[in-house]
């Protein structure tokens, strides 16, 4: 199988639908499991109590908003070297998504740092870091937006990126390399878990679950970015009927 | 309250981003079919 055809918006398209589906369900599942270990059969921490179970949506969240942001400098990278059309709009779909944990990872930390340090917020390396990850996110989003040409919009969006990724070493390491009111972590991959097997577990398939959530919508919106793009570059009508019967009556009925 | 507030505001996020995704594959369909009506007047 000749894998470089998928690199090729035209077949990617076809290919991404198929799999979104199987992605998306699961997403569903994992969630679900994940949500029953940590819901309901983790015990609860004999310091914190119930509230430490904001861990098995914060940890995942947090792990995504970094991991989409390495991803996204990943297809940068190609999209630069190869001059890779696919990889640019891959950068594109997942933004939003990648944003949209950083969002959840600040919000669910605040929930989290009233009861425990007794404020929403404060300056923290850690916190500091993530907050300044969403202004690249949002930096992206809009720098793309804001260039008409779409080809310039790439470049310039996938250079920010790459340039941006500095940032996330700084997260993952803030708590190590600076003295921070946010805990070090508690599962790594060199020294293992420090937790209890059961609430590890627990945000390990959570973490699974976020990412086959992300998969999955950055294959839906990669595939409304194909489109859309061809749309604009009034292709559509020939491009449409390169397309299998079940993806063109998607489009048209 | 601060476990509810966590799990909601996620489960909201999702909702809000599929929503926004099935109504932009929405507007696309619609342009799609535009565009067809156009080209079809066109044609005539």
């Amino acid at each position: 199988m000749n894998i470089y055809k998928y690199a090729s918006p035209a077949t990617f398209y076809p290919l991404a639908g198929r799999l979104i589906p199987w992605f998306a369900v699961l997403a569903a599942m994992l969630a679900a499991v994940g949500l029953y270990l940590g819901l309901y059969l983790a015990p609860p921490d004999f310091q914190q109590g119930e509230v430490y179970r904001i861990i098995f949506i914060h940890v995942p969240t947090a792990w995504m908003a970094m991991i989409i942001y390495l991803v996204m400098a990943a297809y940068g990278v190609m999209a630069l070297s190869f001059n890779a059309r696919l990889s640019s709009m891959m950068m594109e779909a997942l933004a939003p998504t990648g944003a949209m944990f950083t969002v959840l990872a600040l919000w669910t930390g605040a929930l989290w740092g009233k009861p425990t340090w007794g404020a929403y917020w404060v300056w923290d390396a850690r916190m500091t870091s993530t907050l300044i990850l969403l202004f690249l996110y949002v930096g992206y989003i809009a720098l793309t937006h804001a260039i008409e040409d779409k080809k310039r919009a790439d470049k310039a969006g996938a250079l920010l990126v790459i340039v941006g990724s500095v940032n996330v070493p700084i997260i993952y390491f803030s708590v190590k390399w600076w003295n921070t009111l946010h805990q070090g972590a508690s599962v790594s991959v060199t020294s293992g878990s420090k937790m209890a097997s059961m609430m590890a577990l627990g945000m390990l398939v959570m973490a699974l679950a976020c990412w086959m959530y992300a998969i999955a919508v950055a294959l839906a919106r990669v595939r409304a970015i194909i489109i859309e793009r061809e749309l604009e570059n009034g292709g559509a009508a020939n491009w449409l009927n390169t397309l299998n019967t079940q993806d063109k009556r998607q489009l048209t009925r | 309250m601060f476990v509810w507030g966590s799990f909601g505001a996620v489960a909201l996020a999702i909702v809000v981003e599929i929503t926004l995704l099935r109504l932009r594959t929405l507007r696309i369909r619609h342009q799609i079919n535009d565009s067809r009506v156009d080209r079809q007047v066109n044609d005539r």
